[in-house]
């Protein structure tokens, strides 16, 4: 049945979903079908922008080849390439066996299920379904996307998720193997709106990755870098801020860092033997102090002081030391970036930094930091993830960048109403509340850190206990239960745009995974390389026909930080769903009824929601009840209450727009940084800990392998796994960048992205550097394999240029399909993590970051195809 | 009377596409066949390479040779100084894409979907049932019409496509003419194109170490 007035021409305001960002959107509906997208420009997300993909979504909707009848597997056999002979079914049929299936499980071992998915904005749902269920295991998902390196360092360090440069005070941006405001990355439209208008006003764009991507290409000067040696560099610049140019914000080190905090020779801190607080020392008044005590005139940064401890050293002067080993020299040979260029970049990022200037905004002196460096995964897919990230970091600190105006942003530390809080916490170090809120998505506060336990959940975190997300150990532990001491077998899947056999490593590892299991129960608006696995495959609504839970854009990720004001965005139905297709989360609330799980489900979805604060408070009528059935409407729609402080929703709030605002972000939350109390580490004092904890735990369990000796308090640089490989030959390495048009995997299965890409330049093609090519006698647009070490190649046209690193083999997107439900993407371009290896040496056991880091060769294909 | 011109900013283009798209999306072009596009040109070696973005489109030229060629008069130049296709008068014989200078062009033989038989909906039909003639971009007449700026020129996420009446003093095109350095593809044609392209002038916010 047609919903009442789906059938009467408008432009309804929604929230895209063609990648992450949730950009505002209005979506043009005629004669019951959507004919057309633009941005809403009511809205700061989009300000009336979209991007190719959003213009693009109206070709995902119509896709013939789009699920839309429940379907059984007939073919008991699975694998990469088998067909698993589908056969339609009835939605009871689909929904009796399902329930009979989970429910085995359930009497069995709750824990035996694992959920999968990255309806981001949905977790609460999805985590409610998992705990009421019974599984910790409802965080898999899209493994070497973001970061575990990366998102637990921006937690230590911005008290948040995310990070953005102030694009708008910015004069010196430096993107990191990063494309922020250049058509990929976060808060993407409003980012190449600030980042276009940066450029214009005459900030200096510096793009440091081994591709020239799209970044690349608008950046006053790119530095190519050899993959994976992000951290020296870092380091390297560091060592020359510091001991070279004494370029450094003393003051912010001294008030807003652990730098003064004073180290006794075993590592640890120097205390107070009352309070057991650190100690700093005040070169005034000559004594060692609790570091916040009120009386202290000035901190140390540097000296020898002999405590009853021993002799203790401020941490800032261990760090000064420790980065000598970062000469330039050295830093130049590791990474191939000139002795020069090092130096110089160090300095203009220094002296752009204006350290000293301040800026009144809002009657407040705050200073102002105009250089900032950003970066994602480029940086953090690597062993050395962690500390390559804390590295980058260590230079936006020691300038005094971290959320000051014109530095490195994080993504709104301190959130609307307080929600979200980024505080004080142990030893005086900054942390926040947002892991919590956002568990579900694979995030756990990390710090201060955990005691380590044997492990109880697939992700492991309870031999991780310093790290803040971990959506990749679940594959490892699939692997081999018995390797973790896992008290149990994962037995049953249920996935959801989660396509984590394309975006893990070697596909033919995840493979066998999903041959262990007994039941795979996946949702999917296109039968996908991950869904060909599925025992029972039921049709996903697409975006434009379905609700989410409310707000679409989490301020923890999707609301630009700095001035603005906060806001929530709807997502919204424009069309109905072809008959018999449903909004997946109804499907498994609809599940969890006939489970009997709804009052664990609803109890979760109160705590995560909000909507148990809101009800204390008076603010919700009443929150979920424990029998009741909701649907994801529903859910909105009460949060839609909890949000606006009371007001009840009702259908004309979001007629016009895509959003209802909230109130304009106060001086606090735009720039949180001289207004939290939380002191950000340059010295990880707390690993040493962790270290010792996690060595005992996983000796007892026998597990002796499991590498302790990262857990070091000073940053290193550590050489990817496939650096110190033996095998011969393979000359190159790999390194994949991420276009404007192909944010995901599923873009590729989008027939007008698809129809753009395809008269590309590069983004079909496999990027190798014209020194590389002549060596080889390869020439532009041969035929070429680029083989790993696994001895895994794939094949694909070669693009000769000088927009990729000289090592290195360069490929874009996440593309090179083999779904047969996916007849578009399939074929188009490479598979670029078939390349890299499964193996636990590539894992970081502090942070679990994956390496993503392969050694290459390339060659010629043969004329008999082969 | 009007003349209609179009300003790109090439410092500022990203390459993202969204005009590509947008374009498509408007006029329902099939697979195969784009008005708008962005080039991409490669220049230089390491460390001084350049990847440069040229968003295209016709260049609804002043004195076009596509019109010139023409033996029906179905491509013509209206007083706005559009360069349209009258698709009822075209009969394929494909003159105009070979006197073109800018390959913007497209011969359409038959009507095709993206998909087999399921034709994607668009928000205007003019190009169903179009086929056996040349096409190319119309400046989004209909848009113009009512209003509107070109599709391309909305949807640009960085604003470096700046549209407007040359012959009105007070418009930014206008303006831009007069006060920043600008160039017309293959002036040596003689073609007149109402698409400039410049380069921001940027000024220094950050001022260079030695
Ligand atoms: S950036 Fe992502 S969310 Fe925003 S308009 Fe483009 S596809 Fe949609
Ligand atoms: S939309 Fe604008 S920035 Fe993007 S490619 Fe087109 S002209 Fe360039």
């Amino acid at each position: 049945m047609a919903t009442k007035g789906f059938d009467k021409e408008a432009w309804i305001p929604t929230s895209c979903n063609g990648c992450f960002n949730v950009c505002a959107i209005k979506v043009h509906r005629k004669d019951g079908k959507v004919v057309g997208v633009k941005g809403d420009s009511s809205v700061l997300s989009s300000k009336g922008k979209v991007c190719g993909k959003s213009m693009a979504r109206v070709a995902d909707l119509y896709d013939p080849n789009r699920v839309t009848v429940p379907l059984k597997r007939t073919n008991p056999e699975k694998g990469i390439g088998v067909d698993p002979k589908w056969k339609e079914i009835s939605w009871e049929e689909a929904m009796t066996t399902i329930v009979e299936r989970l429910d085995k499980v359930r009497k069995d071992d709750p824990r035996k299920l694992v959920l999968a998915n990255f309806d981001l904005c949905n977790m609460a749902v999805v985590s409610g379904f998992g705990e009421g269920f019974g599984t910790p295991n409802y965080d898999l998902y899209n493994a070497t996307y973001c970061g575990s390196g990366l998102h637990t360092i921006f937690f230590l360090t911005l008290g948040t998720v995310n990070s953005e440069i102030d694009l708008e005070r910015c004069n010196y941006m430096v993107l990191w193997g990063a494309q922020l405001g250049l058509g990929a990355n976060n808060n993407c439209m409003r980012a190449i709106d600030n980042m276009a208008k940066a450029r214009k006003r005459g900030a200096r764009l510096v793009v440091i990755d081994p591709i020239c991507g799209h970044a690349g290409a608008k950046a006053d000067e790119w530095v190519p870098i050899l993959p994976g040696t992000d951290g020296a560099l870092a380091l390297g610049m560091v060592n020359v801020l510091l001991n070279e140019l004494g370029l450094y914000d003393a003051e912010f080190l001294k008030r807003k860092t652990n730098a003064p905090y004073l180290v006794r020779p075993d590592g640890r801190y120097a205390r107070d033997p009352q309070s057991h607080e650190p100690l700093v020392w005040d070169p005034v008044e000559k004594k060692a102090k609790q570091y916040d005590a009120a009386d202290v005139e000035d901190y140390a940064l540097a000296g020898v002081y002999h405590l009853t401890d021993g002799a203790c050293t401020p941490a800032f002067e261990l760090l000064k030391q420790h980065v000598r080993k970062y000469s330039v020299e050295e830093v130049s040979r590791i990474t191939t970036v000139p002795v020069d260029t090092i130096r110089r970049i160090a300095r203009e990022f220094g002296e752009a930094s204006q350290i000293g200037a301040t800026i009144e905004m809002d009657g407040q002196t705050l200073p102002l930091r105009p250089a900032a460096i950003d970066f994602k995964r480029g940086v953090n897919a690597h062993k050395n993830g962690y500390f390559n990230c804390f590295s980058l970091q260590l230079l936006n600190i020691v300038v005094g960048a971290p959320n000051n105006p014109g530095g490195l942003l994080g993504t709104n530390a301190i959130g609307p109403y307080s929600l979200w809080r980024a505080y004080k916490g142990k030893d005086g170090l900054l942390t926040n509340n947002h892991y919590e809120l956002a568990r579900g998505a694979a995030f756990f506060s990390p710090y201060p850190p955990k005691k380590a336990a044997p492990p109880d959940s697939l992700n492991l975190m309870s031999l991780f206990p310093a790290t803040g997300f971990l959506p990749a150990m679940p594959h490892f532990t699939m692997h081999d239960p018995g390797k973790f001491r896992l008290p149990y077998k994962p037995s049953a899947l249920i996935m959801c745009r989660s396509n984590f056999i394309k975006s893990y490593l070697d596909p033919r590892a995840i493979a066998d995974n999903l041959k262990k299991l007994d039941f795979i129960l996946a949702f999917a608006r296109q039968i996908d390389e991950v869904s060909e696995f599925a025992d029972i495959l039921l049709p996903e609504a697409h975006d434009f026909e379905r609700y989410w839970t409310f707000p679409a854009n989490q301020p923890l990720g999707f609301i630009t930080p700095g001035p603005g004001k906060w806001y929530g965005q709807i997502v919204q139905p424009v069309v109905d769903p072809p008959p018999g297709v449903r909004n997946w989360l109804d499907v498994l609330m609809d599940i969890a009824e006939r489970l009997g799980i709804l009052a664990g489900m609803n109890e979760v979805i109160n705590r995560r929601t909000g909507f148990d604060v809101a009800f204390e408070l008076g603010v919700a009528s009443e929150k979920l009840r424990p029998d009741k059935k909701y649907t994801v409407e529903e859910i909105c729609k009460k949060q839609v209450e909890v949000y606006t402080g009371g007001v009840p929703y009702n259908d004309e709030m979001f007629r016009e727009s895509a959003a209802i605002d909230f109130y304009p972000k106060s001086i606090e939350e735009s720039f949180p940084g001289p207004f939290v109390e939380g002191r950000i580490p340059i010295y990880l004092e707390h690993l040493i800990d962790v270290g010792e904890d996690v060595k005992k735990v996983t000796k007892k369990l026998g597990m002796d392998w499991w590498d302790t000796s990262p857990y070091r308090p000073l940053a290193d640089w550590r050489p990817c796994p496939p650096f110190e490989s033996k095998a011969e030959g393979y000359d190159l390495f790999l390194a994949n960048s991420k276009t404007a048009l192909v944010a995901h995997s599923l873009n590729a299965e989008n027939a007008w992205i698809d129809d753009v890409c395809k008269r590309h330049r590069m983004d079909h093609y496999i990027l190798v550097h014209t020194s590389a090519a002549a060596k080889k006698g390869i020439k532009d647009g041969d035929m070429i394999w680029v083989e790993s070490e696994t001895e895994v190649r794939v094949k694909g046209k070669a693009r000769v240029t000088e927009c990729v690193h000289p090592k290195v083999v360069g490929t874009l997107g996440n593309l090179g399909g083999w779904a047969r439900g996916k007849p578009i993407a399939k074929g188009k371009g490479i598979h670029s993590n078939s390349l890299i290896k499964f193996d636990w040496e590539m894992v970081d056991p502090v942070s679990g970051q994956i390496d993503t880091c392969a050694r290459v060769k390339i060659y010629k294909a043969g004329n008999n195809n082969e | 009377m009007s003349k209609y011109a179009m300003f790109i900013d090439l410092d500022l283009c990203i390459g993202c596409n969204a005009c590509t798209m947008a374009c498509k999306a408007e006029h329902g072009t099939q697979p195969g066949v784009f008005w708008a596009f962005v080039l991409e040109k490669e220049e230089g070696k390491q460390p001084d390479v350049k990847r440069q973005f040229i968003p295209v489109l016709c260049n609804h030229c002043e004195k076009p040779l596509c019109e010139k060629v023409c033996p029906t008069r179905a491509t013509h130049r209206d007083a706005k100084g559009i360069v349209l296709i009258d698709y009822d008068k075209c009969v394929g014989c494909k003159a105009c894409i070979s006197a073109c200078p800018y390959n913007i062009r497209t011969y359409v033989k038959r009507e095709e979907f993206y998909f087999p038989n399921t034709p994607i909906p668009y928000g205007v039909n003019e190009l169903r049932g179009i086929e056996g003639v040349v096409q190319k971009c119309n400046l989004c007449a209909d848009r113009l019409k009512n209003g509107q700026e070109p599709a391309c020129v909305e949807v640009c996420p960085t604003s470096c496509r700046t549209f407007g009446d040359l012959e009105n003093p007070e418009s930014d095109v206008a303006k831009l003419k007069k006060t920043v350095k600008s160039f017309q593809l293959l002036p040596e044609m003689g073609t007149e194109p109402s698409v400039y392209y410049m380069r921001t002038d940027r000024k220094r916010a950050f001022v260079r170490a030695k």
